[in-house]
């Protein structure tokens, strides 16, 4: 096939802004460009940084003196409950989402990450969110059973009011936002690379940001689940969490936990990541033990995992099993430790030079090392029981979330501001900036040592002063205003050096990696040809290579029928396979966030029927989103430069929608792995078994579903088969569908029949819960095949562009097997409940 | 074919903590049921009790599981540069395994399992 002529630099700038660009004006709307996104979460994160530091400050100033009448205790409660999840769930994780999304497809050799309108969906579910939980706060209502949520003070006994289905709602949709983008990143990483990238010459960020990833694609999950069963007992009043019907509050902490350990591992990675891309460049060494590193990444992803109950030792747990957790707890100081060891031996072995974001990285190793020493004191059960609730555990939190995170982050921002605005700062504001925030972060949190170890309990609103606790609140609450100080300045050098910083040539920190080859602040589409790497992708001459991809030299230095274009590889080989065509600016995702927005806001407002219509609309936009996708002709191997070809994506083996369902259904059956975890322990552990009522399901009944669901995926899979040869699918998908409903009927005819009143116990109530989800699955199955039927209508299916049917093969196999398992667990708890007919 | 077996190369870096992971929900189910079911007080050989026995039984049996992809990673080195990249990875994590799931699970030799 003849290779595209070469046009000249401009001509091929030009061209590509045409494609690229997010329209001006209300087309902001419109953007789902990675550089746009990205930068827009960054500083929507500030923003939420900033709005969690004021209320850190309103904190300190009530607990600066005993008996303080500053807040009374339910604002405070609101205020202490709003700093922890605002800090969490609107900074931390969307900050690292926005850093890998406007970072991931530079340094990867991309010119975006695989699917922009999500992206873009993700940060509209975000800033949605985000919103409610900051306009109930603005207006009294804000959540106030701190930022875990611990039942029973979270149910609707002792919280009757909206605040906790704010918070269970608004972070349930922050959490789509981060699982959107949890799936996004990993398929990016293993799919969208520059050709020759194999899977060893990844840069190291990219091992750290697949791996955060991958945990939290199997870490949200548990909570999303956990607030699910929640809200379902605040609205519905199926008991789950309720000790008197069967339920259970340790429920709820397993579950919260179960997300909540992993996501200070979560939040920690993407930043060690960052200083493992900032060292070597200064270090001016390659990093040292690359390969040992990447194994401890994968020793901290799992082993976080297995330490969630060191938050749950006070709770009466046996003493075997506090044993496996505090082992794990210490365990996880080692590969931690290796990274640091690696970096410090980075260093010692290359010939470092000091700027403004190693002084901020020499704060994060004193800090992070004092919080990791203390989390291992805390991994100790006869420690951790002294400990527990104080403001020891405060100290230690903040000493490991704000020196593994917000301390590389802001030497992170130092070092990559040059890239986002080609600018450069003369840091006469970062230096002092530093040692505000690091002095007054020591005097803030170490004090809280302190009080924690003579005694002072967390989220109290007030003290007496003869605990002798004053003068060490008093102290720590200055420190808390020099810290603000500090950061105040950091935000003035920023503005500074945004506004009135001078250009400044390509790189300025003589940087290795690919990211630094765009130009700086770079172009909408990143790279006007790609790069073919052949050596570690950290390492590289960025400086030369840059001149030569703008010239064109590199792949696809052209435009073809003004699609966005880039290259899909191999996974490990790095060999390219296919020509990734990207979705250009569109609404659409704005539109589907707000539709889904509302659906939040129906529920929270108790609106339950109403919430069907804007759940009715989110489904059609969603299906929108496909209208452009695929071709009705079939162009087999097109010319991607440098004398070779590949498939455009629809038309390849394995493209990254097919992986992105194969990851959306890891995180489904972990979601789905945990419900069965919860329905096994109400029925083991929680009280008030067996219960009074027990349901006889209806056999025959239960058959005629799991018969259907089976069909389902059968007739899914002749449908694919029948395609292949070359032969109309149109009945095998008609009949898929059916099936589904009939399942979907068959389903919830049990509920109606057998399960009757999941509020009476728990035993119905998870019955309740394991049979909705598989109708959940046989409706989306019903749709997915109606969707087949149209794209077969529309013209885009044919031998080779099969791809819709095969993504829907993993959903209709999936539906069956959860299904089955469902069904198989109904029975199973109700005979353990003694229901054998 | 190339591209599929590195693949599983691929999946093969988390294997040996795949059974770490399977070792913890199996143990921490065996204990909690155990302990539930008094299999604490039943007495088997040697004074040890049912509870005792079944948890170092599975413990034993996870150990060995670990060692076992250990000693075959060891004897299937690979040549060409990518296999041998993710192998080596593999090995390292898999050995990091082991010993973390000789460290984690080892009370229950020793402590009192309820």
């Amino acid at each position: 096939m003849e290779q595209p002529s070469p046009v000249s630099q401009i001509k091929l700038h030009h061209d590509l802004k045409a494609i690229w660009d997010t329209p001006p004006g209300w087309g902001f709307l419109s953007a789902v460009n990675h550089t746009v996104l990205g930068r827009r979460f960054i500083i929507a994160a500030f923003t939420f940084f900033a709005i969690g530091g004021v209320l850190a400050m309103l904190i300190r100033a009530q607990l600066a003196t005993p008996r303080s009448a500053f807040v009374g205790p339910d604002v405070y409660n609101q205020i202490f409950t709003m700093h922890g999840s605002v800090m969490m769930f609107l900074y931390a994780i969307p900050m690292f989402e926005g850093f890998a999304i406007y970072l991931l497809p530079k340094m990867l050799g991309a010119r975006d990450l695989a699917f922009p309108r999500l992206t873009a969906y993700g940060f509209w579910c975000y800033i949605f969110g985000g919103s409610i939980l900051i306009g109930a706060m603005l207006l009294g209502v804000a959540p106030d059973s701190g930022w875990f949520m611990y039942t029973p003070l979270s149910s609707s006994t002792y919280t009757p009011g909206i605040n906790a289905d704010i918070w269970l709602l608004g972070i349930t949709f922050v959490e789509i936002s981060a699982l959107s983008a949890a799936v996004e990143i990993t398929v990016s990483i293993l799919k969208l690379r520059a050709p020759g990238m194999s899977i060893d010459r990844l840069p190291i960020m990219a091992w750290y940001l697949l791996v955060t990833a991958l945990m939290m694609l199997f870490g949200f999950p548990p909570l999303i689940l956990g607030s699910i069963l929640l809200e379902l007992e605040r609205a519905f009043d199926l008991p789950f969490f309720d000790p008197t019907r069967g339920g259970d509050s340790l429920l709820w902490q397993h579950l919260f936990w179960l997300f909540g350990h992993p996501e200070v591992y979560i939040i920690f990675l993407p930043a060690a990541g960052a200083i493992s891309m900032m060292i070597p460049t200064f270090a001016r060494h390659p990093l040292v033990g690359y390969r040992a590193i990447i194994a401890a990444i994968i020793a901290v992803g799992f082993l976080s995992f297995g330490l969630w109950v060191h938050h749950m030792f006070a709770v009466g747990i046996p003493h075997l099993a506090l044993a496996f957790f505090s082992a794990a707890s210490g365990l996880v100081a080692i590969p931690t430790g290796l990274q640091i060891f690696a970096w410090i031996a980075t260093l010692a072995k290359g010939r470092p030079r000091f700027d403004v974001p190693m002084l901020y990285l020499a704060g994060f190793f004193v800090i992070f090392v004092i919080g990791g020493l203390t989390g291992v004191m805390l991994a100790m059960v006869p420690f951790n029981l002294q400990a527990h609730d104080t403001h020891f555990v405060v100290a230690h939190l903040h000493y490991v979330l704000v020196g593994g995170f917000v301390f590389p982050m802001l030497a992170g921002a130092y070092y990559w501001l040059p890239h986002i605005t080609g600018k450069v700062s003369d840091h006469k504001l970062a230096v002092p900036a530093f040692w505000l925030i690091f002095i007054g972060f020591n005097m803030t949190f170490f004090l809280m040592h302190l009080t924690g170890l003579l005694g002072m309990p967390r989220r109290i609103d007030t003290y007496p002063a003869e605990a002798k606790w004053e003068w060490l609140n008093l102290l720590s609450s200055v420190g808390s205003f020099v810290m603000t100080i500090g950061f105040a300045l950091f935000v003035l050098d920023i503005i500074l050096q945004v506004r009135f910083g001078k250009a400044f040539r390509r790189n300025p920190w003589q940087a290795r990696s690919l990211e630094w080859a765009t130009p700086t602040p770079p172009p909408s589409y990143a790279f006007a040809s790609l790069p073919h790497v052949e050596s570690p992708a950290d390492w590289l001459e960025p400086g030369s290579l840059g001149n030569d991809l703008a010239a064109g030299r590199g792949y696809l230095g052209f435009t073809r029928n003004g699609w966005q274009e880039t290259l899909g590889v191999g996974m490990t080989d790095g060999a390219p396979d296919q020509v990734v065509v990207l979705p250009r600016s569109t609404t659409l995702p704005f539109w589907t966030g707000l539709a889904t927005g509302t659906i939040v806001l129906c529920l929270l407002f108790k609106l339950y029927w109403l919430a069907l219509l804007p759940f009715a609309v989110t489904i059609t936009l969603l299906l929108c989103w496909t209208r452009t996708t695929g071709a009705q002709s079939d162009l087999g191997p097109l010319p991607i430069g440098r004398g070779q070809t590949a498939l455009v994506h629809w038309e390849a083996g394995q493209p990254p929608s097919w992986w992105a369902m194969v990851f959306v259904l890891a995180a489904d059956a972990t979601l789905f792995g945990s419900l069965l975890f919860g329905c096994v322990f109400l029925a083991m552990i929680a009280p008030g078994w067996p219960p009074a009522v027990i349901v006889l399901p209806s056999y025959g009944v239960m058959a005629l579903a799991a018969i259907l669901m089976i069909a389902a995926a059968l007739f899914g899979r002749l449908a694919l088969r029948d395609l292949n040869r070359n032969r109309a699918p149109t009945a095998w998908l008609g009949s898929a569908a059916l099936a589904h409903l009939g399942a979907c009927a068959a389903l919830v005819w049990i509920i109606a029949v057998d399960v009757v009143d999941p509020t009476q116990h728990a035993h119905q109530a998870t019955l309740f819960a394991l049979l909705g989800y598989a109708v959940l699955h046989a409706g989306v199955g019903c749709i997915l095949a109606l969707y087949g039927l149209q794209r077969q209508r529309s013209g885009k299916l044919s031998p080779i562009r099969n791809l819709d049917l095969r993504i829907g093969k993993l959903w209709h196999d999936y539906a069956a097997v959860a299904g089955l398992v469902a069904l198989v667990a109904v029975i199973v708890l109700c005979w353990s409940a003694g229901g054998r007919p | 074919m190339q591209q599929s077996a590195s693949n599983k190369r691929l999946l093969a870096l988390a294997a040996g903590f795949v059974i770490w992971s399977i070792a913890f929900v199996v143990l921490y189910s065996a204990l909690s049921i155990g302990c539930r079911q008094g299999w604490n007080d039943v007495h088997l050989v040697a004074g040890m009790s049912l509870q005792r026995v079944q948890l170092v039984g599975l413990y034993a049996l996870h150990l060995a599981c670990g060692l076992g992809l250990v000693i075959a990673l060891r004897m299937t080195p690979a040549k060409k540069e990518i296999a041998a990249f993710l192998h080596a990875i593999a090995f390292y994590a898999a050995i990091a395994a082991v010993f973390s799931t000789a460290f984690t699970f080892a009370g229950v030799l020793l402590l009192s399992p309820c």
